[in-house]
C-alpha cells in the first residue's frame, strides 16, 4: 500500500533554500532571467506539482536536493553548503552530476533540472520577455469571446 | 465556436457514493487509439458497451504546455523505461488517452512491415489489401490530411527549403487535424479541438450509439471463469490515481483490454491471465527520438504553428525518421542537456531557437519486470545498432542546420561536446565514440508486449486478438503490434481497434466502408 502522507511530499525550508540555489545556478545567475521571475511562486508551483507526482519521485527528487546541497560539505576544497558556495563552484557542482559517469545520477540532476526550470518558466513575465506573449493571451484567453485569434492561423 | 465541448453521457466514478455492479455485452478498458474505435464500432453495431478511462475528462485547454502535462499525462509525463540510457515515455492519462496529448501524425502501416508480420508471425490477414477498407474507414472518420504549410511551425518550413535547396524531398505529415489553426499545442490540448483525438471524434459517437463510459476507473483485474473472460473490476480513483474507496464491477462475456504498451501486459499478469506465456511483457519497441536544436539570426518563434508538420524519409532505410518537433518555451527551455550560462543563453534567445528530430526503428527489445518498491516497469536499452543510428541522424541534422545559416546548433547529447559551430564540429562528432547513456531521448510509441502471433509460441493473442488461453480476451492497443513500425502508430491502432470490433461483430468491411 503507497504511503501518501501530505509531510512525505512537503518541502521543508532548507530543501527551498536549495532549491533556490539550484535554480539560480542552473541559469547562471543571469539578470535577464532571474529579474524576470518571483522564486516564492517557482517553489510554490514545484510543491503543487509534487503533492501530485508518485512517492517515489518525490523522494528522489528530495535525496537529490539534499544531496547536492550538503555534498559539498565532505569536499576538502569546499567545506560549505552548496547554496553559500560562489556562482562557479556551484556550476562546477552542477555540472559534476550533470556529466557524472553514474547514469543514476545523471538522471536524477534531469529530474531536478526538468522540474525546476518548467516551473521557472511559468513565470508571465518571463514568457512575454522570451516572446510568447502573443500565444499566451491566444491561449489563456477567458473565454471563446475574448479568445485572441491564433497567432499563426491569422490571414494575412 | 469551440470544438471541444464536452460529450453528453460520461460518467465519473470518482463522484460515486457507493460500489457500481452492472452487466454489459463487452467492457473495453481504455479510451485511446485502440479502445475507441472498438467500442464505437461495437455499439454502433448493437452491442451493450462499457468503457473504462483511468484519466479525467479534459476539454478546456487553456493553461502553459508544462501545467498541461500535469493535467493530462500519467504521473506528470514522468514514465520511463530503465535502462542505458532512461528513456522517457510520456502516457496520457485522460478521456481519449494519449491521443489527446499526441501530435497528430497518422500513417498506415508500411508493407514491409506488414510483410514481415505475415512471415515471422503468421499473420496472413495482414495484406494491404485486406486491410485498407479499415485504414480507409479510420480515416474518414479522423479526416487525416496532409499538414498545410501555412500553418506549420517555422523550423518544420525551413528544413523543407534546406533539403529542397539540396536537391532533396519530404513531405507534408498526413494529420487528424482538418481546420488546425497552428496553435502549436497539440501535445497539451488542441486549443481548438481541431485535432480529432479519439476524445472528439471516436467517444462521442460511441456515447451516441449508446456506450456507457466510466472516467476516474482503474480497471485493477480482469475477471475469469470457467468459460474464460467474466468481467472487470475496477477502482474509482481521483485526478491523482488515488483511490476514493469505490469500486466498480462490470460484467461481461468479452473484455477488450486497451489500456496502452506499458499497462496491458501488467493487467494481464496482474489478472493471472497469459501466465506461463513467455511473450507477456517483452519485445518492447519504442521509437527512441531525439532532436537537434539551432540557434539562427532570423526570427523563428518555434512555439507558433504545427510542431510535426513536415517529415524526411531519405534515411528510413536505415531505420531513421526525421520528423518535426517544437515546443513552447516553458517546455522547450528545460527540455535540453544545456545549463549555467549556455542555458541563459538559450531561455533567452529561445525565439530564435529551430528544432528539428526524428525517430529510430529501434532494434532493441524491452521487458517488464517487477522491482521493489516500483512496481512493474520496463527495463530497456539500446543497442549499438541503435545508438549508430542516432549518431548519423544527429550529425545529418547538425549538418543540414549549419549549411544552411545557423550560428550553433545542439545535439540532445549528455556530455560538454553538444555544440556544433562548424562542420568540422559534426565530423569530429562522428568519429568520437558515443554511448547509449550519453544520449537524451524520449519516445512516444511504445508497441509489442502483447504482440499479436499465429501461435502461444510466437506471441500472447492470435491473429483474432485474443489472448491464448483466456477465452473472452481481446487486446486491441499498441502491445498488440508485433514489431516498431518505423512510423506513428495510432492509425495503426486504430484499425487494430476496428479490425477486432468488425470480427466480435461478424463482419468484413469491403470498400464500402469509408463511407
Amino acid at each position: 500500500m503507497r504511503m501518501d502522507a501530505p509531510w512525505l511530499r512537503r518541502l521543508r525550508s532548507g530543501e527551498r533554500r536549495a532549491l533556490g540555489a539550484v535554480l539560480r545556478t542552473l541559469v547562471a545567475e543571469d539578470e535577464a532571467i532571474l529579474s524576470r521571475t518571483a522564486p516564492d511562486r517557482v517553489a510554490a508551483r514545484l510543491q503543487d506539482q509534487l503533492d501530485c507526482l508518485p512517492l517515489i519521485l518525490v523522494s528522489a527528487f528530495r535525496l537529490s536536493l539534499l544531496a547536492i546541497e550538503w555534498g559539498p560539505l565532505f569536499s576538502p576544497r569546499c567545506l560549505r553548503r552548496f547554496s553559500r558556495l560562489p556562482l562557479a563552484a556551484r556550476l562546477r557542482r552542477l555540472e559534476g552530476w550533470e556529466f557524472n559517469r553514474l547514469s543514476l545520477k545523471r538522471d536524477l540532476f534531469r529530474l531536478i533540472k526538468l522540474t525546476t526550470l518548467a516551473n521557472l518558466l511559468q513565470e508571465p513575465e518571463l514568457l512575454c520577455f522570451i516572446g510568447y506573449e502573443e500565444t499566451l493571451r491566444h491561449r489563456t484567453g477567458m473565454s471563446e469571446d475574448t479568445r485572441s485569434p491564433c497567432p499563426k492561423g491569422i490571414e494575412p | 465556436m469551440t470544438q471541444n465541448a464536452a460529450p453528453q453521457g460520461i460518467r465519473d466514478a470518482a463522484a460515486l457514493s457507493h460500489d457500481i455492479v452492472e452487466t454489459y455485452d463487452a467492457v473495453v478498458v481504455g479510451t485511446g487509439a485502440g479502445g475507441a474505435p472498438a467500442a464505437k464500432e461495437l455499439a454502433e453495431g448493437g452491442m451493450r458497451v462499457a468503457v473504462l478511462e483511468e484519466g479525467g475528462c479534459h476539454f478546456e485547454h487553456r493553461d502553459l504546455a508544462s501545467q498541461a502535462i500535469q493535467r493530462m499525462y500519467r504521473d506528470g509525463g514522468i514514465t520511463a523505461t530503465i535502462g542505458a540510457p532512461v528513456i522517457p515515455v510520456p502516457l496520457g492519462r485522460c478521456f481519449g488517452g494519449t491521443t489527446t496529448v499526441n501530435s497528430g501524425t497518422c500513417f498506415r502501416t508500411p508493407e514491409a512491415v506488414l510483410a514481415r508480420w505475415r512471415n515471422e508471425f503468421g499473420l496472413q490477414d495482414m495484406h494491404p489489401a485486406a486491410i485498407a477498407p479499415l485504414f480507409d474507414r479510420v480515416e474518414a472518420e479522423i479526416g487525416v490530411a496532409p499538414a498545410a504549410f501555412r500553418v506549420m511551425s517555422r523550423p518544420n518550413v525551413l528544413v523543407h527549403e534546406f533539403i529542397g535547396g539540396e536537391g532533396l524531398s519530404g513531405a507534408p505529415l498526413p494529420r487528424n487535424a482538418p481546420g488546425c489553426e497552428g496553435c502549436g499545442m497539440c501535445c497539451y490540448g488542441c486549443t481548438s479541438g481541431a485535432k480529432k483525438s479519439m476524445a472528439v471524434s471516436y467517444l462521442p459517437k460511441a456515447l451516441c450509439a449508446g456506450a456507457v463510459v466510466y472516467v476516474h476507473a482503474r480497471a485493477d483485474r480482469i475477471l475469469l471463469d470457467r468459460y474464460g473472460a467474466s468481467g472487470v473490476r475496477a477502482a474509482a480513483v481521483d485526478d491523482t490515481g488515488r483511490p476514493t474507496g469505490h469500486t466498480l464491477t462490470l460484467h461481461a462475456p468479452r473484455v477488450l483490454v486497451a489500456c496502452g504498451t506499458l499497462l496491458t501486459p501488467v493487467l494481464l499478469k496482474r489478472s493471472g491471465i497469459a501466465r506461463g506465456n513467455r511473450h507477456l511483457g517483452r519485445h518492447l519497441a519504442i521509437h527512441p527520438a531525439s532532436k537537434v536544436a539551432a540557434e539562427f539570426d532570423e526570427e523563428i518563434k518555434p512555439w507558433e504553428g504545427i510542431p510535426q508538420a513536415y517529415g524526411y524519409d531519405g534515411l528510413h532505410d536505415d531505420g531513421i525518421m526525421f520528423e518535426g518537433i517544437t515546443m513552447p518555451p516553458d517546455l522547450g527551455g528545460a527540455a535540453n542537456p544545456l545549463s549555467g550560462h549556455r542555458l541563459a543563453h538559450y531561455i533567452r534567445n529561445y525565439r530564435h531557437m529551430a528544432s528539428y528530430g526524428f525517430l529510430i526503428s529501434d532494434t532493441a527489445e524491452g521487458r517488464m519486470v517487477r522491482l521493489p518498491l516500483l512496481g512493474y516497469r520496463f527495463i530497456y536499452s539500446l543497442t549499438s545498432t541503435d545508438v549508430r543510428r542516432f549518431k548519423r541522424a544527429f550529425a545529418w541534422l547538425a549538418r543540414l542546420f549549419l549549411r544552411h545559416g545557423a550560428k550553433r546548433a545542439w545535439a540532445m547529447l549528455v556530455r560538454r561536446d553538444n555544440e556544433f559551430t562548424s562542420l568540422e564540429d559534426v565530423d569530429r562528432f562522428e568519429r568520437s565514440p558515443l554511448r547509449a547513456a550519453d544520449i537524451e531521448c524520449m519516445a512516444f510509441h511504445p508497441l509489442g508486449t502483447c504482440r499479436m502471433a499465429a501461435t502461444p509460441e510466437q506471441g500472447v493473442c492470435g491473429p483474432d486478438h485474443e489472448v491464448f488461453g483466456a477465452p473472452g480476451v481481446y487486446v486491441c492497443d499498441g502491445s498488440a503490434v508485433p514489431t516498431a513500425l518505423g512510423v506513428n502508430p495510432q492509425e495503426t491502432i486504430m484499425m487494430l481497434g476496428t479490425r477486432l470490433a468488425q470480427r466480435l461483430l461478424g463482419k468484413t468491411l469491403g470498400p464500402e466502408a469509408a463511407q
